[in-house]
């Protein structure tokens, strides 16, 4: 564990505004692809576009795709997350295969805050007995009344003289 | 889109970030009508004022969303009401009322907006946009649905389903069903049905004189016990022992079946309502 994970928040996996109890909807909303047109190492995000850009938009229509190509920068790919967060990758000298697979990868996070998961499952009731009381645990028989004779005795001529 | 908001998002594309909006929900919007769904009257205005201030004659062919708020509020209060009656078929209409209000609340609205990406697509002047914009939106926009060729009642109230009632899941009800007076409450409902009245006995005590003192009341009817209850006093452990009674009686207690989210909404005004398959098999 390193200086950085101190001030990491703690908590457990949730999914963002239910997803998937109604409908599952994809929690990447918009990505840029940022290049070069000349550019060497924009050539692999250059191949992505010519190739499979259409496809993936396709496959996505609930994700906005832009272009910009901006002259002598270095390419890289930003997400926007319906939760408001961004993601950035640099493509410097990727393949269009690589650049498909951070693509997919942007497309199937939610970019939920990286945080140490206490458990890897999270329930809303986490206790089937119920809250803890002094009683929890108490032992059966002391339902069970035990009446000495005497006593069993008196009743039964109480229940007697009522029956009167 | 928020032309006053970042200057980055100049570039956006607003047809396409409309276009998205819909598939991302897996809906066919009618364009027309979600644009007009989502446009404030704050909005307007400003490209008004703004139209003036460069000297030209405002020719502006836009018209606000009043409309669909209110029809959208209307038939998502609707759905909402049916759906919560189907499923606490026992739970008395003010409680019915409060989860209502609870799901319809600007905030639950708000939340579920922001979530699904409206505050990207809303055209209001104020920016960051606020909440109540938030919730008109998302009213505006079920509407727009509602209103569209591909869309319809029915899958303007699965929307309202999916988005708006799952906000249930995992959502403890029972303070949404705390009467004021529980004892009272449990004695003239039992009355009511015919039933005995109830009888609290103190099934266990500890502590007791000390501050931290803890009473166990059960309630009895007909010698069946019908709830338990805590409390650091007796009257305290009576009226938590009633509300529990109630609770298990109105089917609201945390241990109750989740709520089938899957529930097909049921034919609109003029058709008789069937429970579906579903209902029956829960």
């Amino acid at each position: 564990m390193s200086n950085s994970h101190l001030f990491m928040t703690s908590g457990f996996p949730r999914a963002p505004l239910r997803n998937g109890i109604g409908r599952y909807i994809c929690q990447l909303k918009r990505v840029t692809l940022k290049f070069c047109k000349t550019k060497g190492d924009s050539k692999g995000i250059r191949d992505f576009i010519g190739s499979h850009l259409l496809g993936f938009a396709q496959a996505n229509p609930g994700v906005v795709v832009y272009l910009k190509p901006r002259r002598f920068k270095s390419p890289h790919i930003v997400a926007e997350y319906l939760n408001g967060r961004t993601d950035y990758i640099n493509c410097h000298d990727m393949t269009k295969e690589e650049v498909f697979k951070s693509l997919t990868q942007m497309v199937n996070q939610s970019k939920r805050e990286v945080m140490l998961y206490r458990k890897l499952w999270h329930t809303d009731c986490p206790s089937i007995q119920g809250t803890w009381s002094p009683f929890t645990f108490s032992d059966p028989k002391l339902n069970l009344a035990v009446f000495s004779s005497v006593i069993k005795f008196i009743v039964s001529i109480f229940l007697f003289v009522c029956d009167i | 889109m928020n032309p006053t908001a970042e200057p980055s998002i100049v570039f956006r594309n607003y047809d396409a970030e409309l276009y998205a909006f819909g598939k991302r929900l897996g809906e066919e919007f009618d364009k027309e009508l979600l644009r007009q769904a989502l446009t404030e009257r704050s909005y307007i205005v400003q490209e008004e004022n703004r139209q003036k201030s460069v000297g030209i004659e405002s020719d502006l062919d836009l018209s606000d969303n009043n409309f669909f708020v209110f029809e959208g509020e209307q038939l998502m209060s609707d759905y909402v009401t049916q759906y919560l009656k189907t499923n606490l078929p026992r739970l008395p209409s003010e409680y019915i009322k409060n989860i209502h209000d609870f799901l319809l609340h600007e905030d639950t609205l708000a939340d579920v907006s922001k979530n699904i990406g409206l505050d990207d697509v809303v055209l209001c002047a104020e920016f960051p946009v606020e909440k109540t914009t938030l919730a008109r939106a998302l009213k505006g926009v079920v509407q727009a649905l509602a209103l569209s060729e591909g869309g319809g009642n029915a899958r303007a109230k699965k929307l309202v389903r999916d988005f708006v009632v799952t906000q249930l899941a995992g959502q403890d009800l029972t303070p949404l069903c705390s009467p004021d007076d529980a004892v009272g409450t449990l004695s003239a409902i039992l009355q009511e049905q015919g039933r005995s009245p109830p009888e609290p006995r103190l099934i266990g005590q500890a502590g007791c004189n000390t501050i931290l003192a803890a009473f166990q009341v059960g309630i009895y009817v007909d010698r069946v016990l019908i709830g338990k209850g805590f409390g650091e006093s007796i009257e305290e452990a009576k009226e938590v022992a009633a509300c529990d009674a109630l609770w298990r009686m109105w089917d609201v207690a945390p241990n109750r079946q989740p709520f089938p989210f899957d529930l097909e909404p049921p034919p609109s005004h003029g058709e008789i309502f069937q429970p579906s398959q579903k209902l029956h098999s829960v």
